[in-house]
């Protein structure tokens, strides 16, 4: 579905590390299907990595929204911002030269189960179904972090544009 | 124009489990629909209000008449409006009466509440009250004509419109304004970095809003949920703003 252009966000709920998916050969030996992040990159029609100029992102397709609820997915060594396109090293704030994107994960360990499941849900009820309030992604982040306060412990992390506002029929 | 969707992988097993959640929460949650809608008030007399409904997420959906709602968070609110009024930045013409306030939900949240509203046809609000604050969490513009919306999808028809009536303010004159409202919300500059600001605008469109934003002292300038103030002033002549936006998004654990 990622290569599908009508895509513009993704929701991922599973195992995830800084450049993985899915694979979790530790708990669940059976699990061994990996998608990485250059495999993401790629089903996009993206590119990034070190080049002789340096560390360089070539973008086909940017997801307007990225959404990965596993472990680590937004340290500081994650590679699905430059995958999906909302790089690290790019500010958005303030910056008037990029169209806006964002990436929602946590920097340490997450863990499955109702509280992962209700802090997900929060911020998807108040950013895409409450569409009355009209709500900045950072508010619904922030809403949630106080409705579910242990998920603080796994260090959410927004990188991009903080304020975006979703629009379902203009997401990409 | 096209419908675009979100991917939910795994999502068999992801909306399962939500549904069952939310039906647990549910199940616990004391937020029922109330029919009783008389309250004895200190008069003696009874006085009836609005019945309050709840949605599948135990929020208590609530009218402008609620008690809750007129002695617990709107007192607040006029704070607010009061002190924007105070420092001439107020974007809202008279006083704030309950009757411009629309799809008041009350989320509750450990040791609080959150208070979502809508004002009028252009704004919306978000109060929290929690062991450590009270105040207002959120306040920003909605609907087509809403900045940031534009900037968000950059909508480039909203943008060049918006351009157009724009008002430029020096950058003196904008922290003039900005550390007025800074000191007015009690921001203490020794708990943040040095404050950031800059015009909101996209491609070749300035808007003439000004966003001032504060990141907590040695925190990671790259996670946008260090950044737990922020403001935004509209310039309305190259010496004056109103206020259009304002977030306090800090959250605590229990």
């Amino acid at each position: 579905m990622l290569k599908d252009s009508a895509v513009g966000s993704w929701f991922f709920d599973g195992h995830s590390s800084q450049n993985n998916l899915i694979h979790d050969a530790g708990q669940n030996p059976y699990l061994t299907i990996d998608l990485g992040a250059h495999a993401v990159a790629a089903l996009l029609g993206n590119s990034y990595g070190a080049n002789s100029n340096g560390f360089s992102v070539t973008y086909t397709r940017r997801l307007f929204s990225t959404f990965i609820s596993g472990c680590a997915s937004a340290d500081s060594a994650t590679e699905f911002p430059d995958a999906t396109g909302t790089p690290l090293g790019v500010p958005q704030v303030g910056n008037s030269q990029i169209k806006k994107s964002a990436f929602v994960g946590f920097t340490g360990f997450s863990h499955p189960g109702s509280i992962n499941n209700s802090w997900v849900y929060r911020i998807h009820r108040e950013w895409l179904d409450e569409i009355d309030y009209d709500t900045p992604l950072s508010l619904a982040v922030a809403i949630a972090n106080n409705n579910y306060p242990e998920v603080l412990n796994w260090g959410p992390r927004i990188i991009g544009y903080r304020p975006l506002k979703y629009n379902g029929d203009d997401s990409r | 124009m096209r419908r675009r969707s979100i991917i939910i992988v795994a999502a068999g097993f992801a909306m399962i489990a939500l549904y069952i959640t939310s039906r647990q929460r549910q199940k616990v949650s004391p937020e029922k629909p109330v029919s009783a809608t008389a309250i004895q008030s200190k008069t003696g007399l009874v006085a009836s209000y609005p019945p309050r409904s709840s949605n599948e997420l135990g929020d208590t959906l609530i009218k402008a008449q609620d008690p809750l709602f007129l002695e617990q968070v709107m007192p607040k609110l006029n704070e607010f409006f009061s002190l924007l009024d105070g420092l001439s930045v107020n974007p809202l013409h008279g006083k704030l009466q309950p009757s411009s306030c629309d799809k008041i939900r009350i989320i509750h949240i450990p040791n609080g509440i959150i208070c979502r509203l809508v004002i009028g046809d252009g704004w919306t609000a978000t109060y929290i009250e929690n062991s450590t604050f009270s105040g207002m969490m959120y306040f920003g513009q909605r609907g087509a004509d809403d900045p940031i919306r534009a900037i968000s999808h950059a909508n480039t028809n909203t943008l060049h419109q918006l351009a157009q009536n724009a008002v430029s303010m020096s950058e003196t004159e904008v922290w003039k304004i900005a550390n007025r409202v800074a000191d007015a919300f009690g921001i203490d500059q020794s708990e943040f970095e040095k404050p950031e600001m800059f015009e909101e605008g996209l491609f070749d469109y300035r808007l003439g809003i000004y966003t001032v934003r504060y990141r907590k002292k040695g925190s990671d300038p790259i996670n946008q949920l260090n950044y737990t103030r922020d403001f935004s002033l509209k310039a309305t002549s190259p010496t004056s703003a109103v206020l259009v936006s304002y977030s306090h998004l800090e959250a605590t654990l229990r």
